[in-house]
């Protein structure tokens, strides 16, 4: 699995890890022989070994020069502090999470659907919205206009005799009934009901 | 490259993940020992991280608090590096959150002590003992954010390149650059400070 070396993008990067030991088997054999081979390879690996050394000693300069014992004072803090800490967790009460009482999910459109319903049954009540068929409005064709539920029961009528003619049930029945209406004859529109 | 492999280290009986467990059911002696473990490699990365041995302690602190706090959620097995990485990467956490809410305060107190020091050239004289560490930490206070983090965790953490990409977000290539840029820049500013000390010194003689 020579992968990772491919993976690197500068060869400092690739001999940073061959430095530190940390390539796969398989690229560290590659890059054992690519220094065989290349002498430029060499160079900037004795480059990057050089770098790396030099930082390291500079730090170590200072850390070696440091004593080495664990401070006791400053473990003991941080030891105490995570005493109290244990301690307030175990003190704490026990504080029993409120289980929220969640409808199912599909309750939710049947419940929209129920409220859609009942809003539009409340404007059919008060008249905003009708359900009934649609009755046109013949005040122009007629100075005296004809009752609805007339109209209504005419075109409804199974048994009515004119059909829609040139139009309409409801259209036919507000024609004829216009015209009776027009003639005064009582009898005539008393007969088509 | 590492500051731990040239100390005297605790005899590792005990790995760190049995301890971990230990530490879930409240065996105190278990905490203890990770706390002694960690000691050193800890407070010197987060003393250099951040440039103050108090803060660094008080960061310790809040580490070690943060650890016991989200032990249960410790997944040895999740990510590379097991509980150093994850020791390692609370304590870079607590670090960056610090400078995110000091961050003004910390710009005007750096402000404040450049002031001082060319108000009184000879109080830095008076360090001379701790002059190496003083350049030291000027420089690596110099690098990039994230080319310092890496390099600290590399040195102080010992941690390895896979692990520190995994730790800081960032592909193990960038990681990688990001080191080699990091010891550029601190080989750099280190001899260029070194050169300023001899001048310093032999103005001062004349």
């Amino acid at each position: 699995m020579a992968s990772v070396m491919y993976k690197l993008g500068s060869n400092e990067a690739v001999l940073l890890m061959y430095l530190a030991d940390e390539l796969p088997a398989e690229d560290r054999a590659e890059v054992e022989q690519m220094l065989a081979s290349d002498e430029s390879l060499r160079r900037q690996l004795s480059a990057v070994g050089d770098l790396q050394a030099s930082v390291t000693g500079r730090l170590d300069d200072v850390e070696i020069a440091k004593p080495a014992r664990v401070d006791e004072a400053a473990v003991g803090r941080a030891l105490r502090e995570m005493r109290r800490y244990r301690l307030e967790c175990a003190a704490r009460p026990t504080v029993e999470v409120a289980v929220r009482r969640r409808w199912p999910k599909w309750s939710y459109p049947i419940a929209a659907a129920a409220a859609l319903v009942f809003v539009l049954i409340g404007l059919w009540g008060v008249g905003v919205v009708n359900f009934g068929p649609d009755v046109p409005n013949s005040s122009a064709v007629s100075p005296v206009a004809p009752d609805d539920d007339i109209l209504n029961q005419l075109a409804l009528n199974e048994g009515w005799p004119f059909g829609p003619v040139g139009g309409t049930g409801l259209d036919e029945a507000t024609r004829r009934a216009d015209e009776l209406q027009a003639s005064d004859d009582d009898d005539g529109l008393l007969l088509m009901l | 490259m590492s500051v731990q492999g040239r100390e005297e280290r605790l005899p590792v009986a005990v790995s760190d993940e049995a301890l971990v467990e230990q530490m879930r059911t409240g065996t105190e002696p278990a905490g203890e020992e990770l706390v002694r473990r960690y000691y050193r490699p800890l407070t010197r990365y987060l003393h250099r991280l951040c440039g103050s041995e108090q803060l660094a302690e008080e960061l310790h602190q809040q580490t070690w608090l943060s650890v016991l706090e989200h032990v249960s959620r410790f997944d040895a097995s999740a990510g590379s590096g097991g509980f150093k990485a994850w020791v390692f990467r609370i304590a870079t956490n607590k670090a960056n959150d610090h400078w995110r809410s000091h961050g003004r305060e910390k710009a005007a107190k750096s402000g404040l002590r450049l002031l001082t020091e060319e108000e009184a050239p000879e109080a830095s004289f008076r360090l001379e003992a701790s002059e190496q560490e003083r350049k030291l930490q000027e420089a690596i206070d110099q690098l990039p954010a994230n080319q310092r983090e890496v390099l600290l965790l590399r040195y102080y953490g010992n941690l390895k390149f896979v692990e520190i990409a995994d730790l800081v977000g960032c592909p193990l290539n960038t990681a990688l650059g990001r080191m080699h840029k990091a010891m550029l820049k601190l080989k750099s500013l280190m001899d260029t400070g070194a050169d300023d000390g001899e001048c310093d010194v032999q103005t001062r003689e004349q």
